[in-house]
């Protein structure tokens, strides 16, 4: 009896572990997205310094070369290095929440696992503590 | 225009988090907490190993104590109750089919035990009422039925097996049964057989032979004896055959022909002991037999059978002259014993003057032996007449060495050699010659007094005088004994003795001599092997030297020479 107590009881220490195991993975897996994150803004503001670079390149080479920097080809090169620059840097913000939201979910799956683990653990106790149950059942006696 | 300071960005930048698996760490955790309980988990299982046997071990015990008898099965089928509760037990539980398993179990032993004992009686039974086959497998069937429905009920696989194992021994039973049946009657039969064998043998031969040649009531013709018991012999083979036994056929056969053989010569031979010397001459010389029906037979004899009577009928003829011989010679015998038997009681007749039982005695003498009659009556009827003194002592002589006759008496009686006086003290030693008594007291006075053992033509004088004492003794014995026929004649004759030895005197050196005469004596005994010496008494001494010369381990001359010398000895 009261191996099979004791046993049941390691059962449920092994899931609490393993589900402690995955909750800090969901924590980590968390950070991860986040740093991920950032890494994409860090993108973003780096897109934007090459628009502005882009930018007062076009116009101080028109500038210079008597062209009116904000009419004209150099007005257009001026709008298609915006557009571009927008482009990357909504790419650079997308990917940014693509991350955080990857890492969300498998932070979830994470603590899903953990929760399995839980009530596998738990599941197996009650299977022990049911099979000396029922193996005692089984045993019989006189009436 | 001077260009104008501009920021320069240090490069900061977001390192990427290294990958940490907390998840493995967890579940490596969790697979040590595991391994524990896989270890826990074991010892439950052995645990739970460990009181399935004993909860095996008690419900075999409990199944074991409530376990039902036939009886209370019986009882409970008889009230219409369902047996199978009766079980202990339960088909789920360890103990309960532990429990179920073992009582019945005991209920199948039980019942087969039952139903092999009910089998057996049943066999038995079978056997002495000699039951029929079918009889007995109806009785089976319903044993071994009864049986295994109450198991079926109980367990339907345990009633099938039940069934199947009891009709095996039941088949066997059967099986058994029947080929005992079977032998009975074999038996039976061969009994038949044998008994109407026997009695073709031992009363048909025999009738057939009496009754002779004879007619068919039916077609007139003539049925010889041969024919007839050729029939007979066809009869046994049958019997035989019919038993399956060649080796009985052969014996019924054997033993017919020899009883065949044996009454016709015996036929024969019966007849020719009838009038042994004629009848053997006629079958010898083979001429018609003056019996029509010993012709009968010996026409239906073959050689060999003739040969046969005639042997038989000459032996038989040979035996019955021995046996007539035989019984003459008995009878002679007989009528000389008889005459021996009456020599003594004509002698006492004679000595008491009893004339009436003398002639008496005298005629039925002489119808046994008319010649002993004719010597002893004229031996009776002379008148006495004058003693010769050498036919006297030589009668006298005879008289102490016990070895005096009827006929030696009646000779010198006849002759006219010894008075009537003598002639009845002679009778009278004649008598008590034949009286162990009396024999006894007169030897024990020769052997004190020194008479001679052996047999001699010439006494010394010291002989001649043990003669003398003895013969007186003798007669005063005989005196004595007709005063007092209780008289105890040893007795008498020790003490007679006794004062006939203090009458007389020897000298010192008689005696001294005498002495160293017994002592040499002794010596010489002891080296023969006897168990005497220099100091022993000479009673003993002298019991040793008779011992001695009975076992002719010493010279009985020489014996009679140391006589003297006990006598000395006795009479100090």
């Amino acid at each position: 009896m009261v191996s099979t107590v004791f046993s049941a009881f390691m059962q449920m220490q092994a899931g609490a572990a393993a589900a402690r195991g995955y909750a800090q993975q969901a924590t980590m897996q968390r950070m991860q997205a986040k740093t991920d994150e950032l890494r994409y803004r860090e993108q973003g503001v780096a897109v934007l310094d090459n628009i502005l670079r882009t930018q007062a390149s076009i116009t101080a080479r028109a500038a210079a070369g008597g062209i009116d920097p904000f009419s004209g080809s150099a007005k257009s090169l001026n709008q298609y290095a915006m557009a571009k620059g927008a482009q990357e840097l909504y790419t650079a913000r997308e990917s940014g929440i693509i991350a955080l939201r990857t890492g969300d979910m498998r932070a979830k799956v994470s603590l899903s696992q953990a929760k399995s683990a839980k009530m596998v653990a738990l599941a197996g106790a009650a299977s022990t503590i049911g099979s000396y149950a029922a193996g005692q059942e089984k045993l019989g006696g006189a009436a | 225009m001077a260009e104008l300071p501009r920021y320069r960005p240090l490069g900061v930048t977001i390192q990427p988090l290294p990958g940490v698996d907390f998840a493995a760490a967890g579940r490596a955790r969790a697979a040590a907490f595991n391994e524990i309980a896989r270890g826990l988990d074991m010892m439950s299982k052995y645990a739970y190993e460990k009181q399935q046997y004993q909860a095996a071990a008690e419900g075999q015990r409990y199944g074991a104590e409530k376990a039902p008898t036939q009886e209370q099965l019986e009882e409970a089928k008889k009230e219409g109750a369902d047996i199978a509760e009766m079980l202990p037990g339960d088909d789920y539980t360890v103990f309960g089919r532990a429990a179920r398993k073992t009582a019945l179990d005991i209920i199948i032993d039980q019942s087969e035990m039952e139903a092999r004992k009910s089998l057996t009686a049943l066999r038995l039974e079978a056997d002495q009422t000699d039951m029929p086959a079918t009889e007995l497998s109806a009785k089976i069937n319903g044993l071994i039925s009864g049986y295994s429905s109450n198991l079926y009920k109980l367990n339907p696989a345990a009633g099938s097996k039940f069934q199947a194992a009891m009709s095996t021994v039941g088949n066997t039973a059967l099986l058994s049964h029947s080929q005992s049946l079977a032998k009975k009657a074999e038996k039976r039969q061969e009994v038949v057989a044998l008994a109407s064998m026997d009695s073709i043998i031992n009363e048909g031969v025999a009738e057939t032979i009496k009754a002779g040649t004879t007619f068919n009531q039916d077609t007139a013709e003539v049925v010889t004896i041969n024919e007839r018991l050729g029939f007979l012999r066809e009869k046994i083979a049958t019997e035989g055959y019919y038993v399956g036994d060649k080796a009985l056929v052969k014996q019924g056969l054997a033993a017919f022909d020899k009883k065949v053989v044996q009454v016709k010569t015996g036929a024969v031979a019966d007849f020719v002991l009838e009038d042994p010397i004629k009848n053997t001459d006629d079958l010898l010389q083979g001429k018609q037999l003056s019996n029509p029906h010993i012709q009968d037979i010996l026409n239906n004899m073959n050689d060999e059978e003739r040969r046969e009577a005639v042997k038989l009928s000459i032996d038989l003829a040979d035996k019955q002259r021995s046996r007539d011989a035989q019984i003459e010679t008995a009878n002679r015998r007989k009528r000389v014993d008889a005459v021996d038997d009456l020599l003594p009681e004509i002698a006492d007749a004679k000595i008491r003057g009893a004339t009436d039982r003398l002639y008496g005695l005298l005629g039925r003498l002489r119808e046994l032996d008319g010649a002993k009659y004719e010597s002893i009556a004229s031996a009776i009827h002379t008148e006495g007449g004058i003693d010769d003194a050498e036919v006297v002592a030589g009668l006298n002589r005879l008289a102490l060495n016990d070895q005096l006759s009827f006929e030696d008496i009646n000779t010198a009686a006849k002759n006219r050699q010894i008075s009537s006086s003598t002639h009845l003290r002679l009778l009278n030693d004649l008598d008590g010659q034949r009286n162990e008594d009396f024999k006894f007291a007169v030897d024990y006075a020769k052997d004190a007094l020194g008479y001679p053992i052996t047999n001699k033509l010439n006494f010394t004088p010291e002989e001649d005088i043990a003669a003398q004492t003895v013969a007186k003794l003798r007669n005063e014995l005989r005196l004595a004994k007709r005063r007092n026929p209780e008289l105890d004649s040893t007795e008498f004759m020790i003490k007679r003795v006794k004062e006939i030895q203090a009458e007389k005197t020897y000298t010192t050196e008689q005696i001294s001599q005498a002495g160293v005469a017994v002592k040499g004596l002794a010596i010489k005994l002891k080296k023969l092997g006897y168990s005497v010496d220099r100091e022993s008494d000479w009673q003993d001494i002298q019991s040793a030297l008779t011992q001695a010369v009975s076992d002719q381990k010493f010279d009985p001359k020489e014996a009679d020479g140391l006589k003297k010398s006990f006598t000395i000895l006795g009479s100090q």
